[in-house]
């Protein structure tokens, strides 16, 4: 996991936008719809993994309502 | 080139509004560096959970003691009963929970409130994940902070002493807290010490981990000098990231709030008055018309929000 891999050295950005929520319903994160097993990952995995969590983060989205729970995260 | 990190530490990256989370892995047991935010909290359990894989969370850490390196802390002790350390120096504040000196009512964030078990002093070695790291000294973006660095493996986490494009906001500067001029010179003596140490790859607090250091230590000291010669532009930046970094946190306001929220801020009230001469109305304009331009923020249907868009 955190050895040497077929990057290019063109690492794709984390898709985290910090509303950092789990959804119970889903198991996906209400902000980057990734799985736990896909954020806590995230930092050791292979550049080629990175693009499969982001291609399977757009048509999760696309499952989803993109504006559902968007301003939903107010605490105070 | 991606870092190639020892086997015994994973890196969780997390994003702006939390810290990166760094687990080293100890046998049984593990040891975590930096908890991100309280309003993370939650998902920084179910993270570190799933990173310890059954072991046992002895050992916390914090870099620094900003919220939103030690907002995990509480639910993280109640849940594991690790033992945090925190650098020497910051343990009255946390002893006494001193919110204006952890800049907590300064910038309204917030923190759970936790207890400390010991000190990392600098110049300290310590064993994480089996390596050897020793503590720095780090002052500038806190005037506290520590750097922890492996020399065998060349690794350095940095916090937020240094990030792949610069570094994080010199309050004591910009708050007034230091004599003038004192914050940035430590700032400056920080990055030759960051220089001066055989580093290979960066853990940084925020971002992904790098090894391109010579890069980012060169755009720090040019970040570094635009400030020296342009104190004014240091409380700009800071408004910007800081009023960006609870929005994060509060999740949408009101365009129509925006004024009396900046005026409900010590930091941004004392900012405006006092740096940048404008009041609280002229702010909010300022404010919305640089963060829209650089889309740290989006106006949807009369709200400010977060810039959502992965």
């Amino acid at each position: 996991m955190n050895g040497a891999d077929d990057c290019t050295g063109d690492e794709p950005a984390s898709p985290c936008i910090g509303l950092c929520q789990m959804d119970d319903e889903t198991g996906l994160c209400k902000g980057c719809f990734r799985t736990l097993e896909e954020i806590a990952g995230w930092s050791g995995a292979s550049e080629r993994d990175k693009r499969v969590v982001i291609e399977a983060n757009r048509l999760r989205r696309e499952m989803h309502d993109p504006d559902a729970d968007m301003n939903c995260n107010c605490e105070d | 080139m991606k870092p190639c990190l020892p086997a015994s530490l994973r890196v969780i990256e997390r994003g702006w509004l939390s810290s990166n989370n760094i687990l080293f892995l100890e046998g049984g047991s593990a040891t975590l560096v930096d908890s991100g935010y309280v309003g993370h909290a939650a998902q920084t359990q179910a993270l570190v959970a799933q990173r310890l894989g059954g072991r046992h969370l002895e050992r916390l850490i914090n870099t620094h003691s900003h919220s939103d390196h030690i907002g995990g802390n509480a639910a993280l002790q109640a849940a594991h009963g690790c033992e945090i350390f925190i650098p020497a120096g910051i343990e009255e504040h946390i002893t006494d929970w001193n919110e204006e000196a952890l800049l907590l009512s300064v910038a309204k964030q917030r923190v759970d409130r936790f207890r400390h078990d010991g000190l990392i002093r600098a110049g300290e070695m310590i064993e994480m994940g089996g390596l050897p790291w020793r503590a720095h000294h780090a002052p500038g973006h806190d005037m506290e902070a520590l750097v922890f660095h492996c020399p065998t493996e060349k690794l350095l986490i940095s916090g937020d002493a240094l990030w792949q494009d610069g570094f994080g906001i010199i309050f004591a500067e910009i708050l007034g807290l230091a004599e003038p001029g004192a914050a940035l010179q430590a700032t400056r003596q920080t990055l030759d010490r960051i220089a001066s140490l055989d580093v290979r790859t960066v853990i940084p607090g925020h971002g992904a981990p790098f090894i391109d250091v010579e890069d980012a230590l060169e755009r720090a000291y040019k970040r570094l000098a635009a400030f020296e010669q342009d104190p004014a532009r240091m409380s700009r930046n800071a408004i910007k990231a800081c009023f960006t970094f609870n929005l994060l946190d509060l999740g949408a306001l009101p365009a129509a709030d925006l004024a009396a929220y900046l005026q409900s801020v010590p930091l941004f009230r004392d900012l405006a008055q006092r740096v940048l001469e404008m009041d609280a109305e002229a702010l909010a304009t300022w404010l919305t018309s640089e963060l829209l331009r650089a889309g740290a923020i989006a106006l949807e249907n009369g709200t400010l929000v977060p810039r959502r868009a992965a």
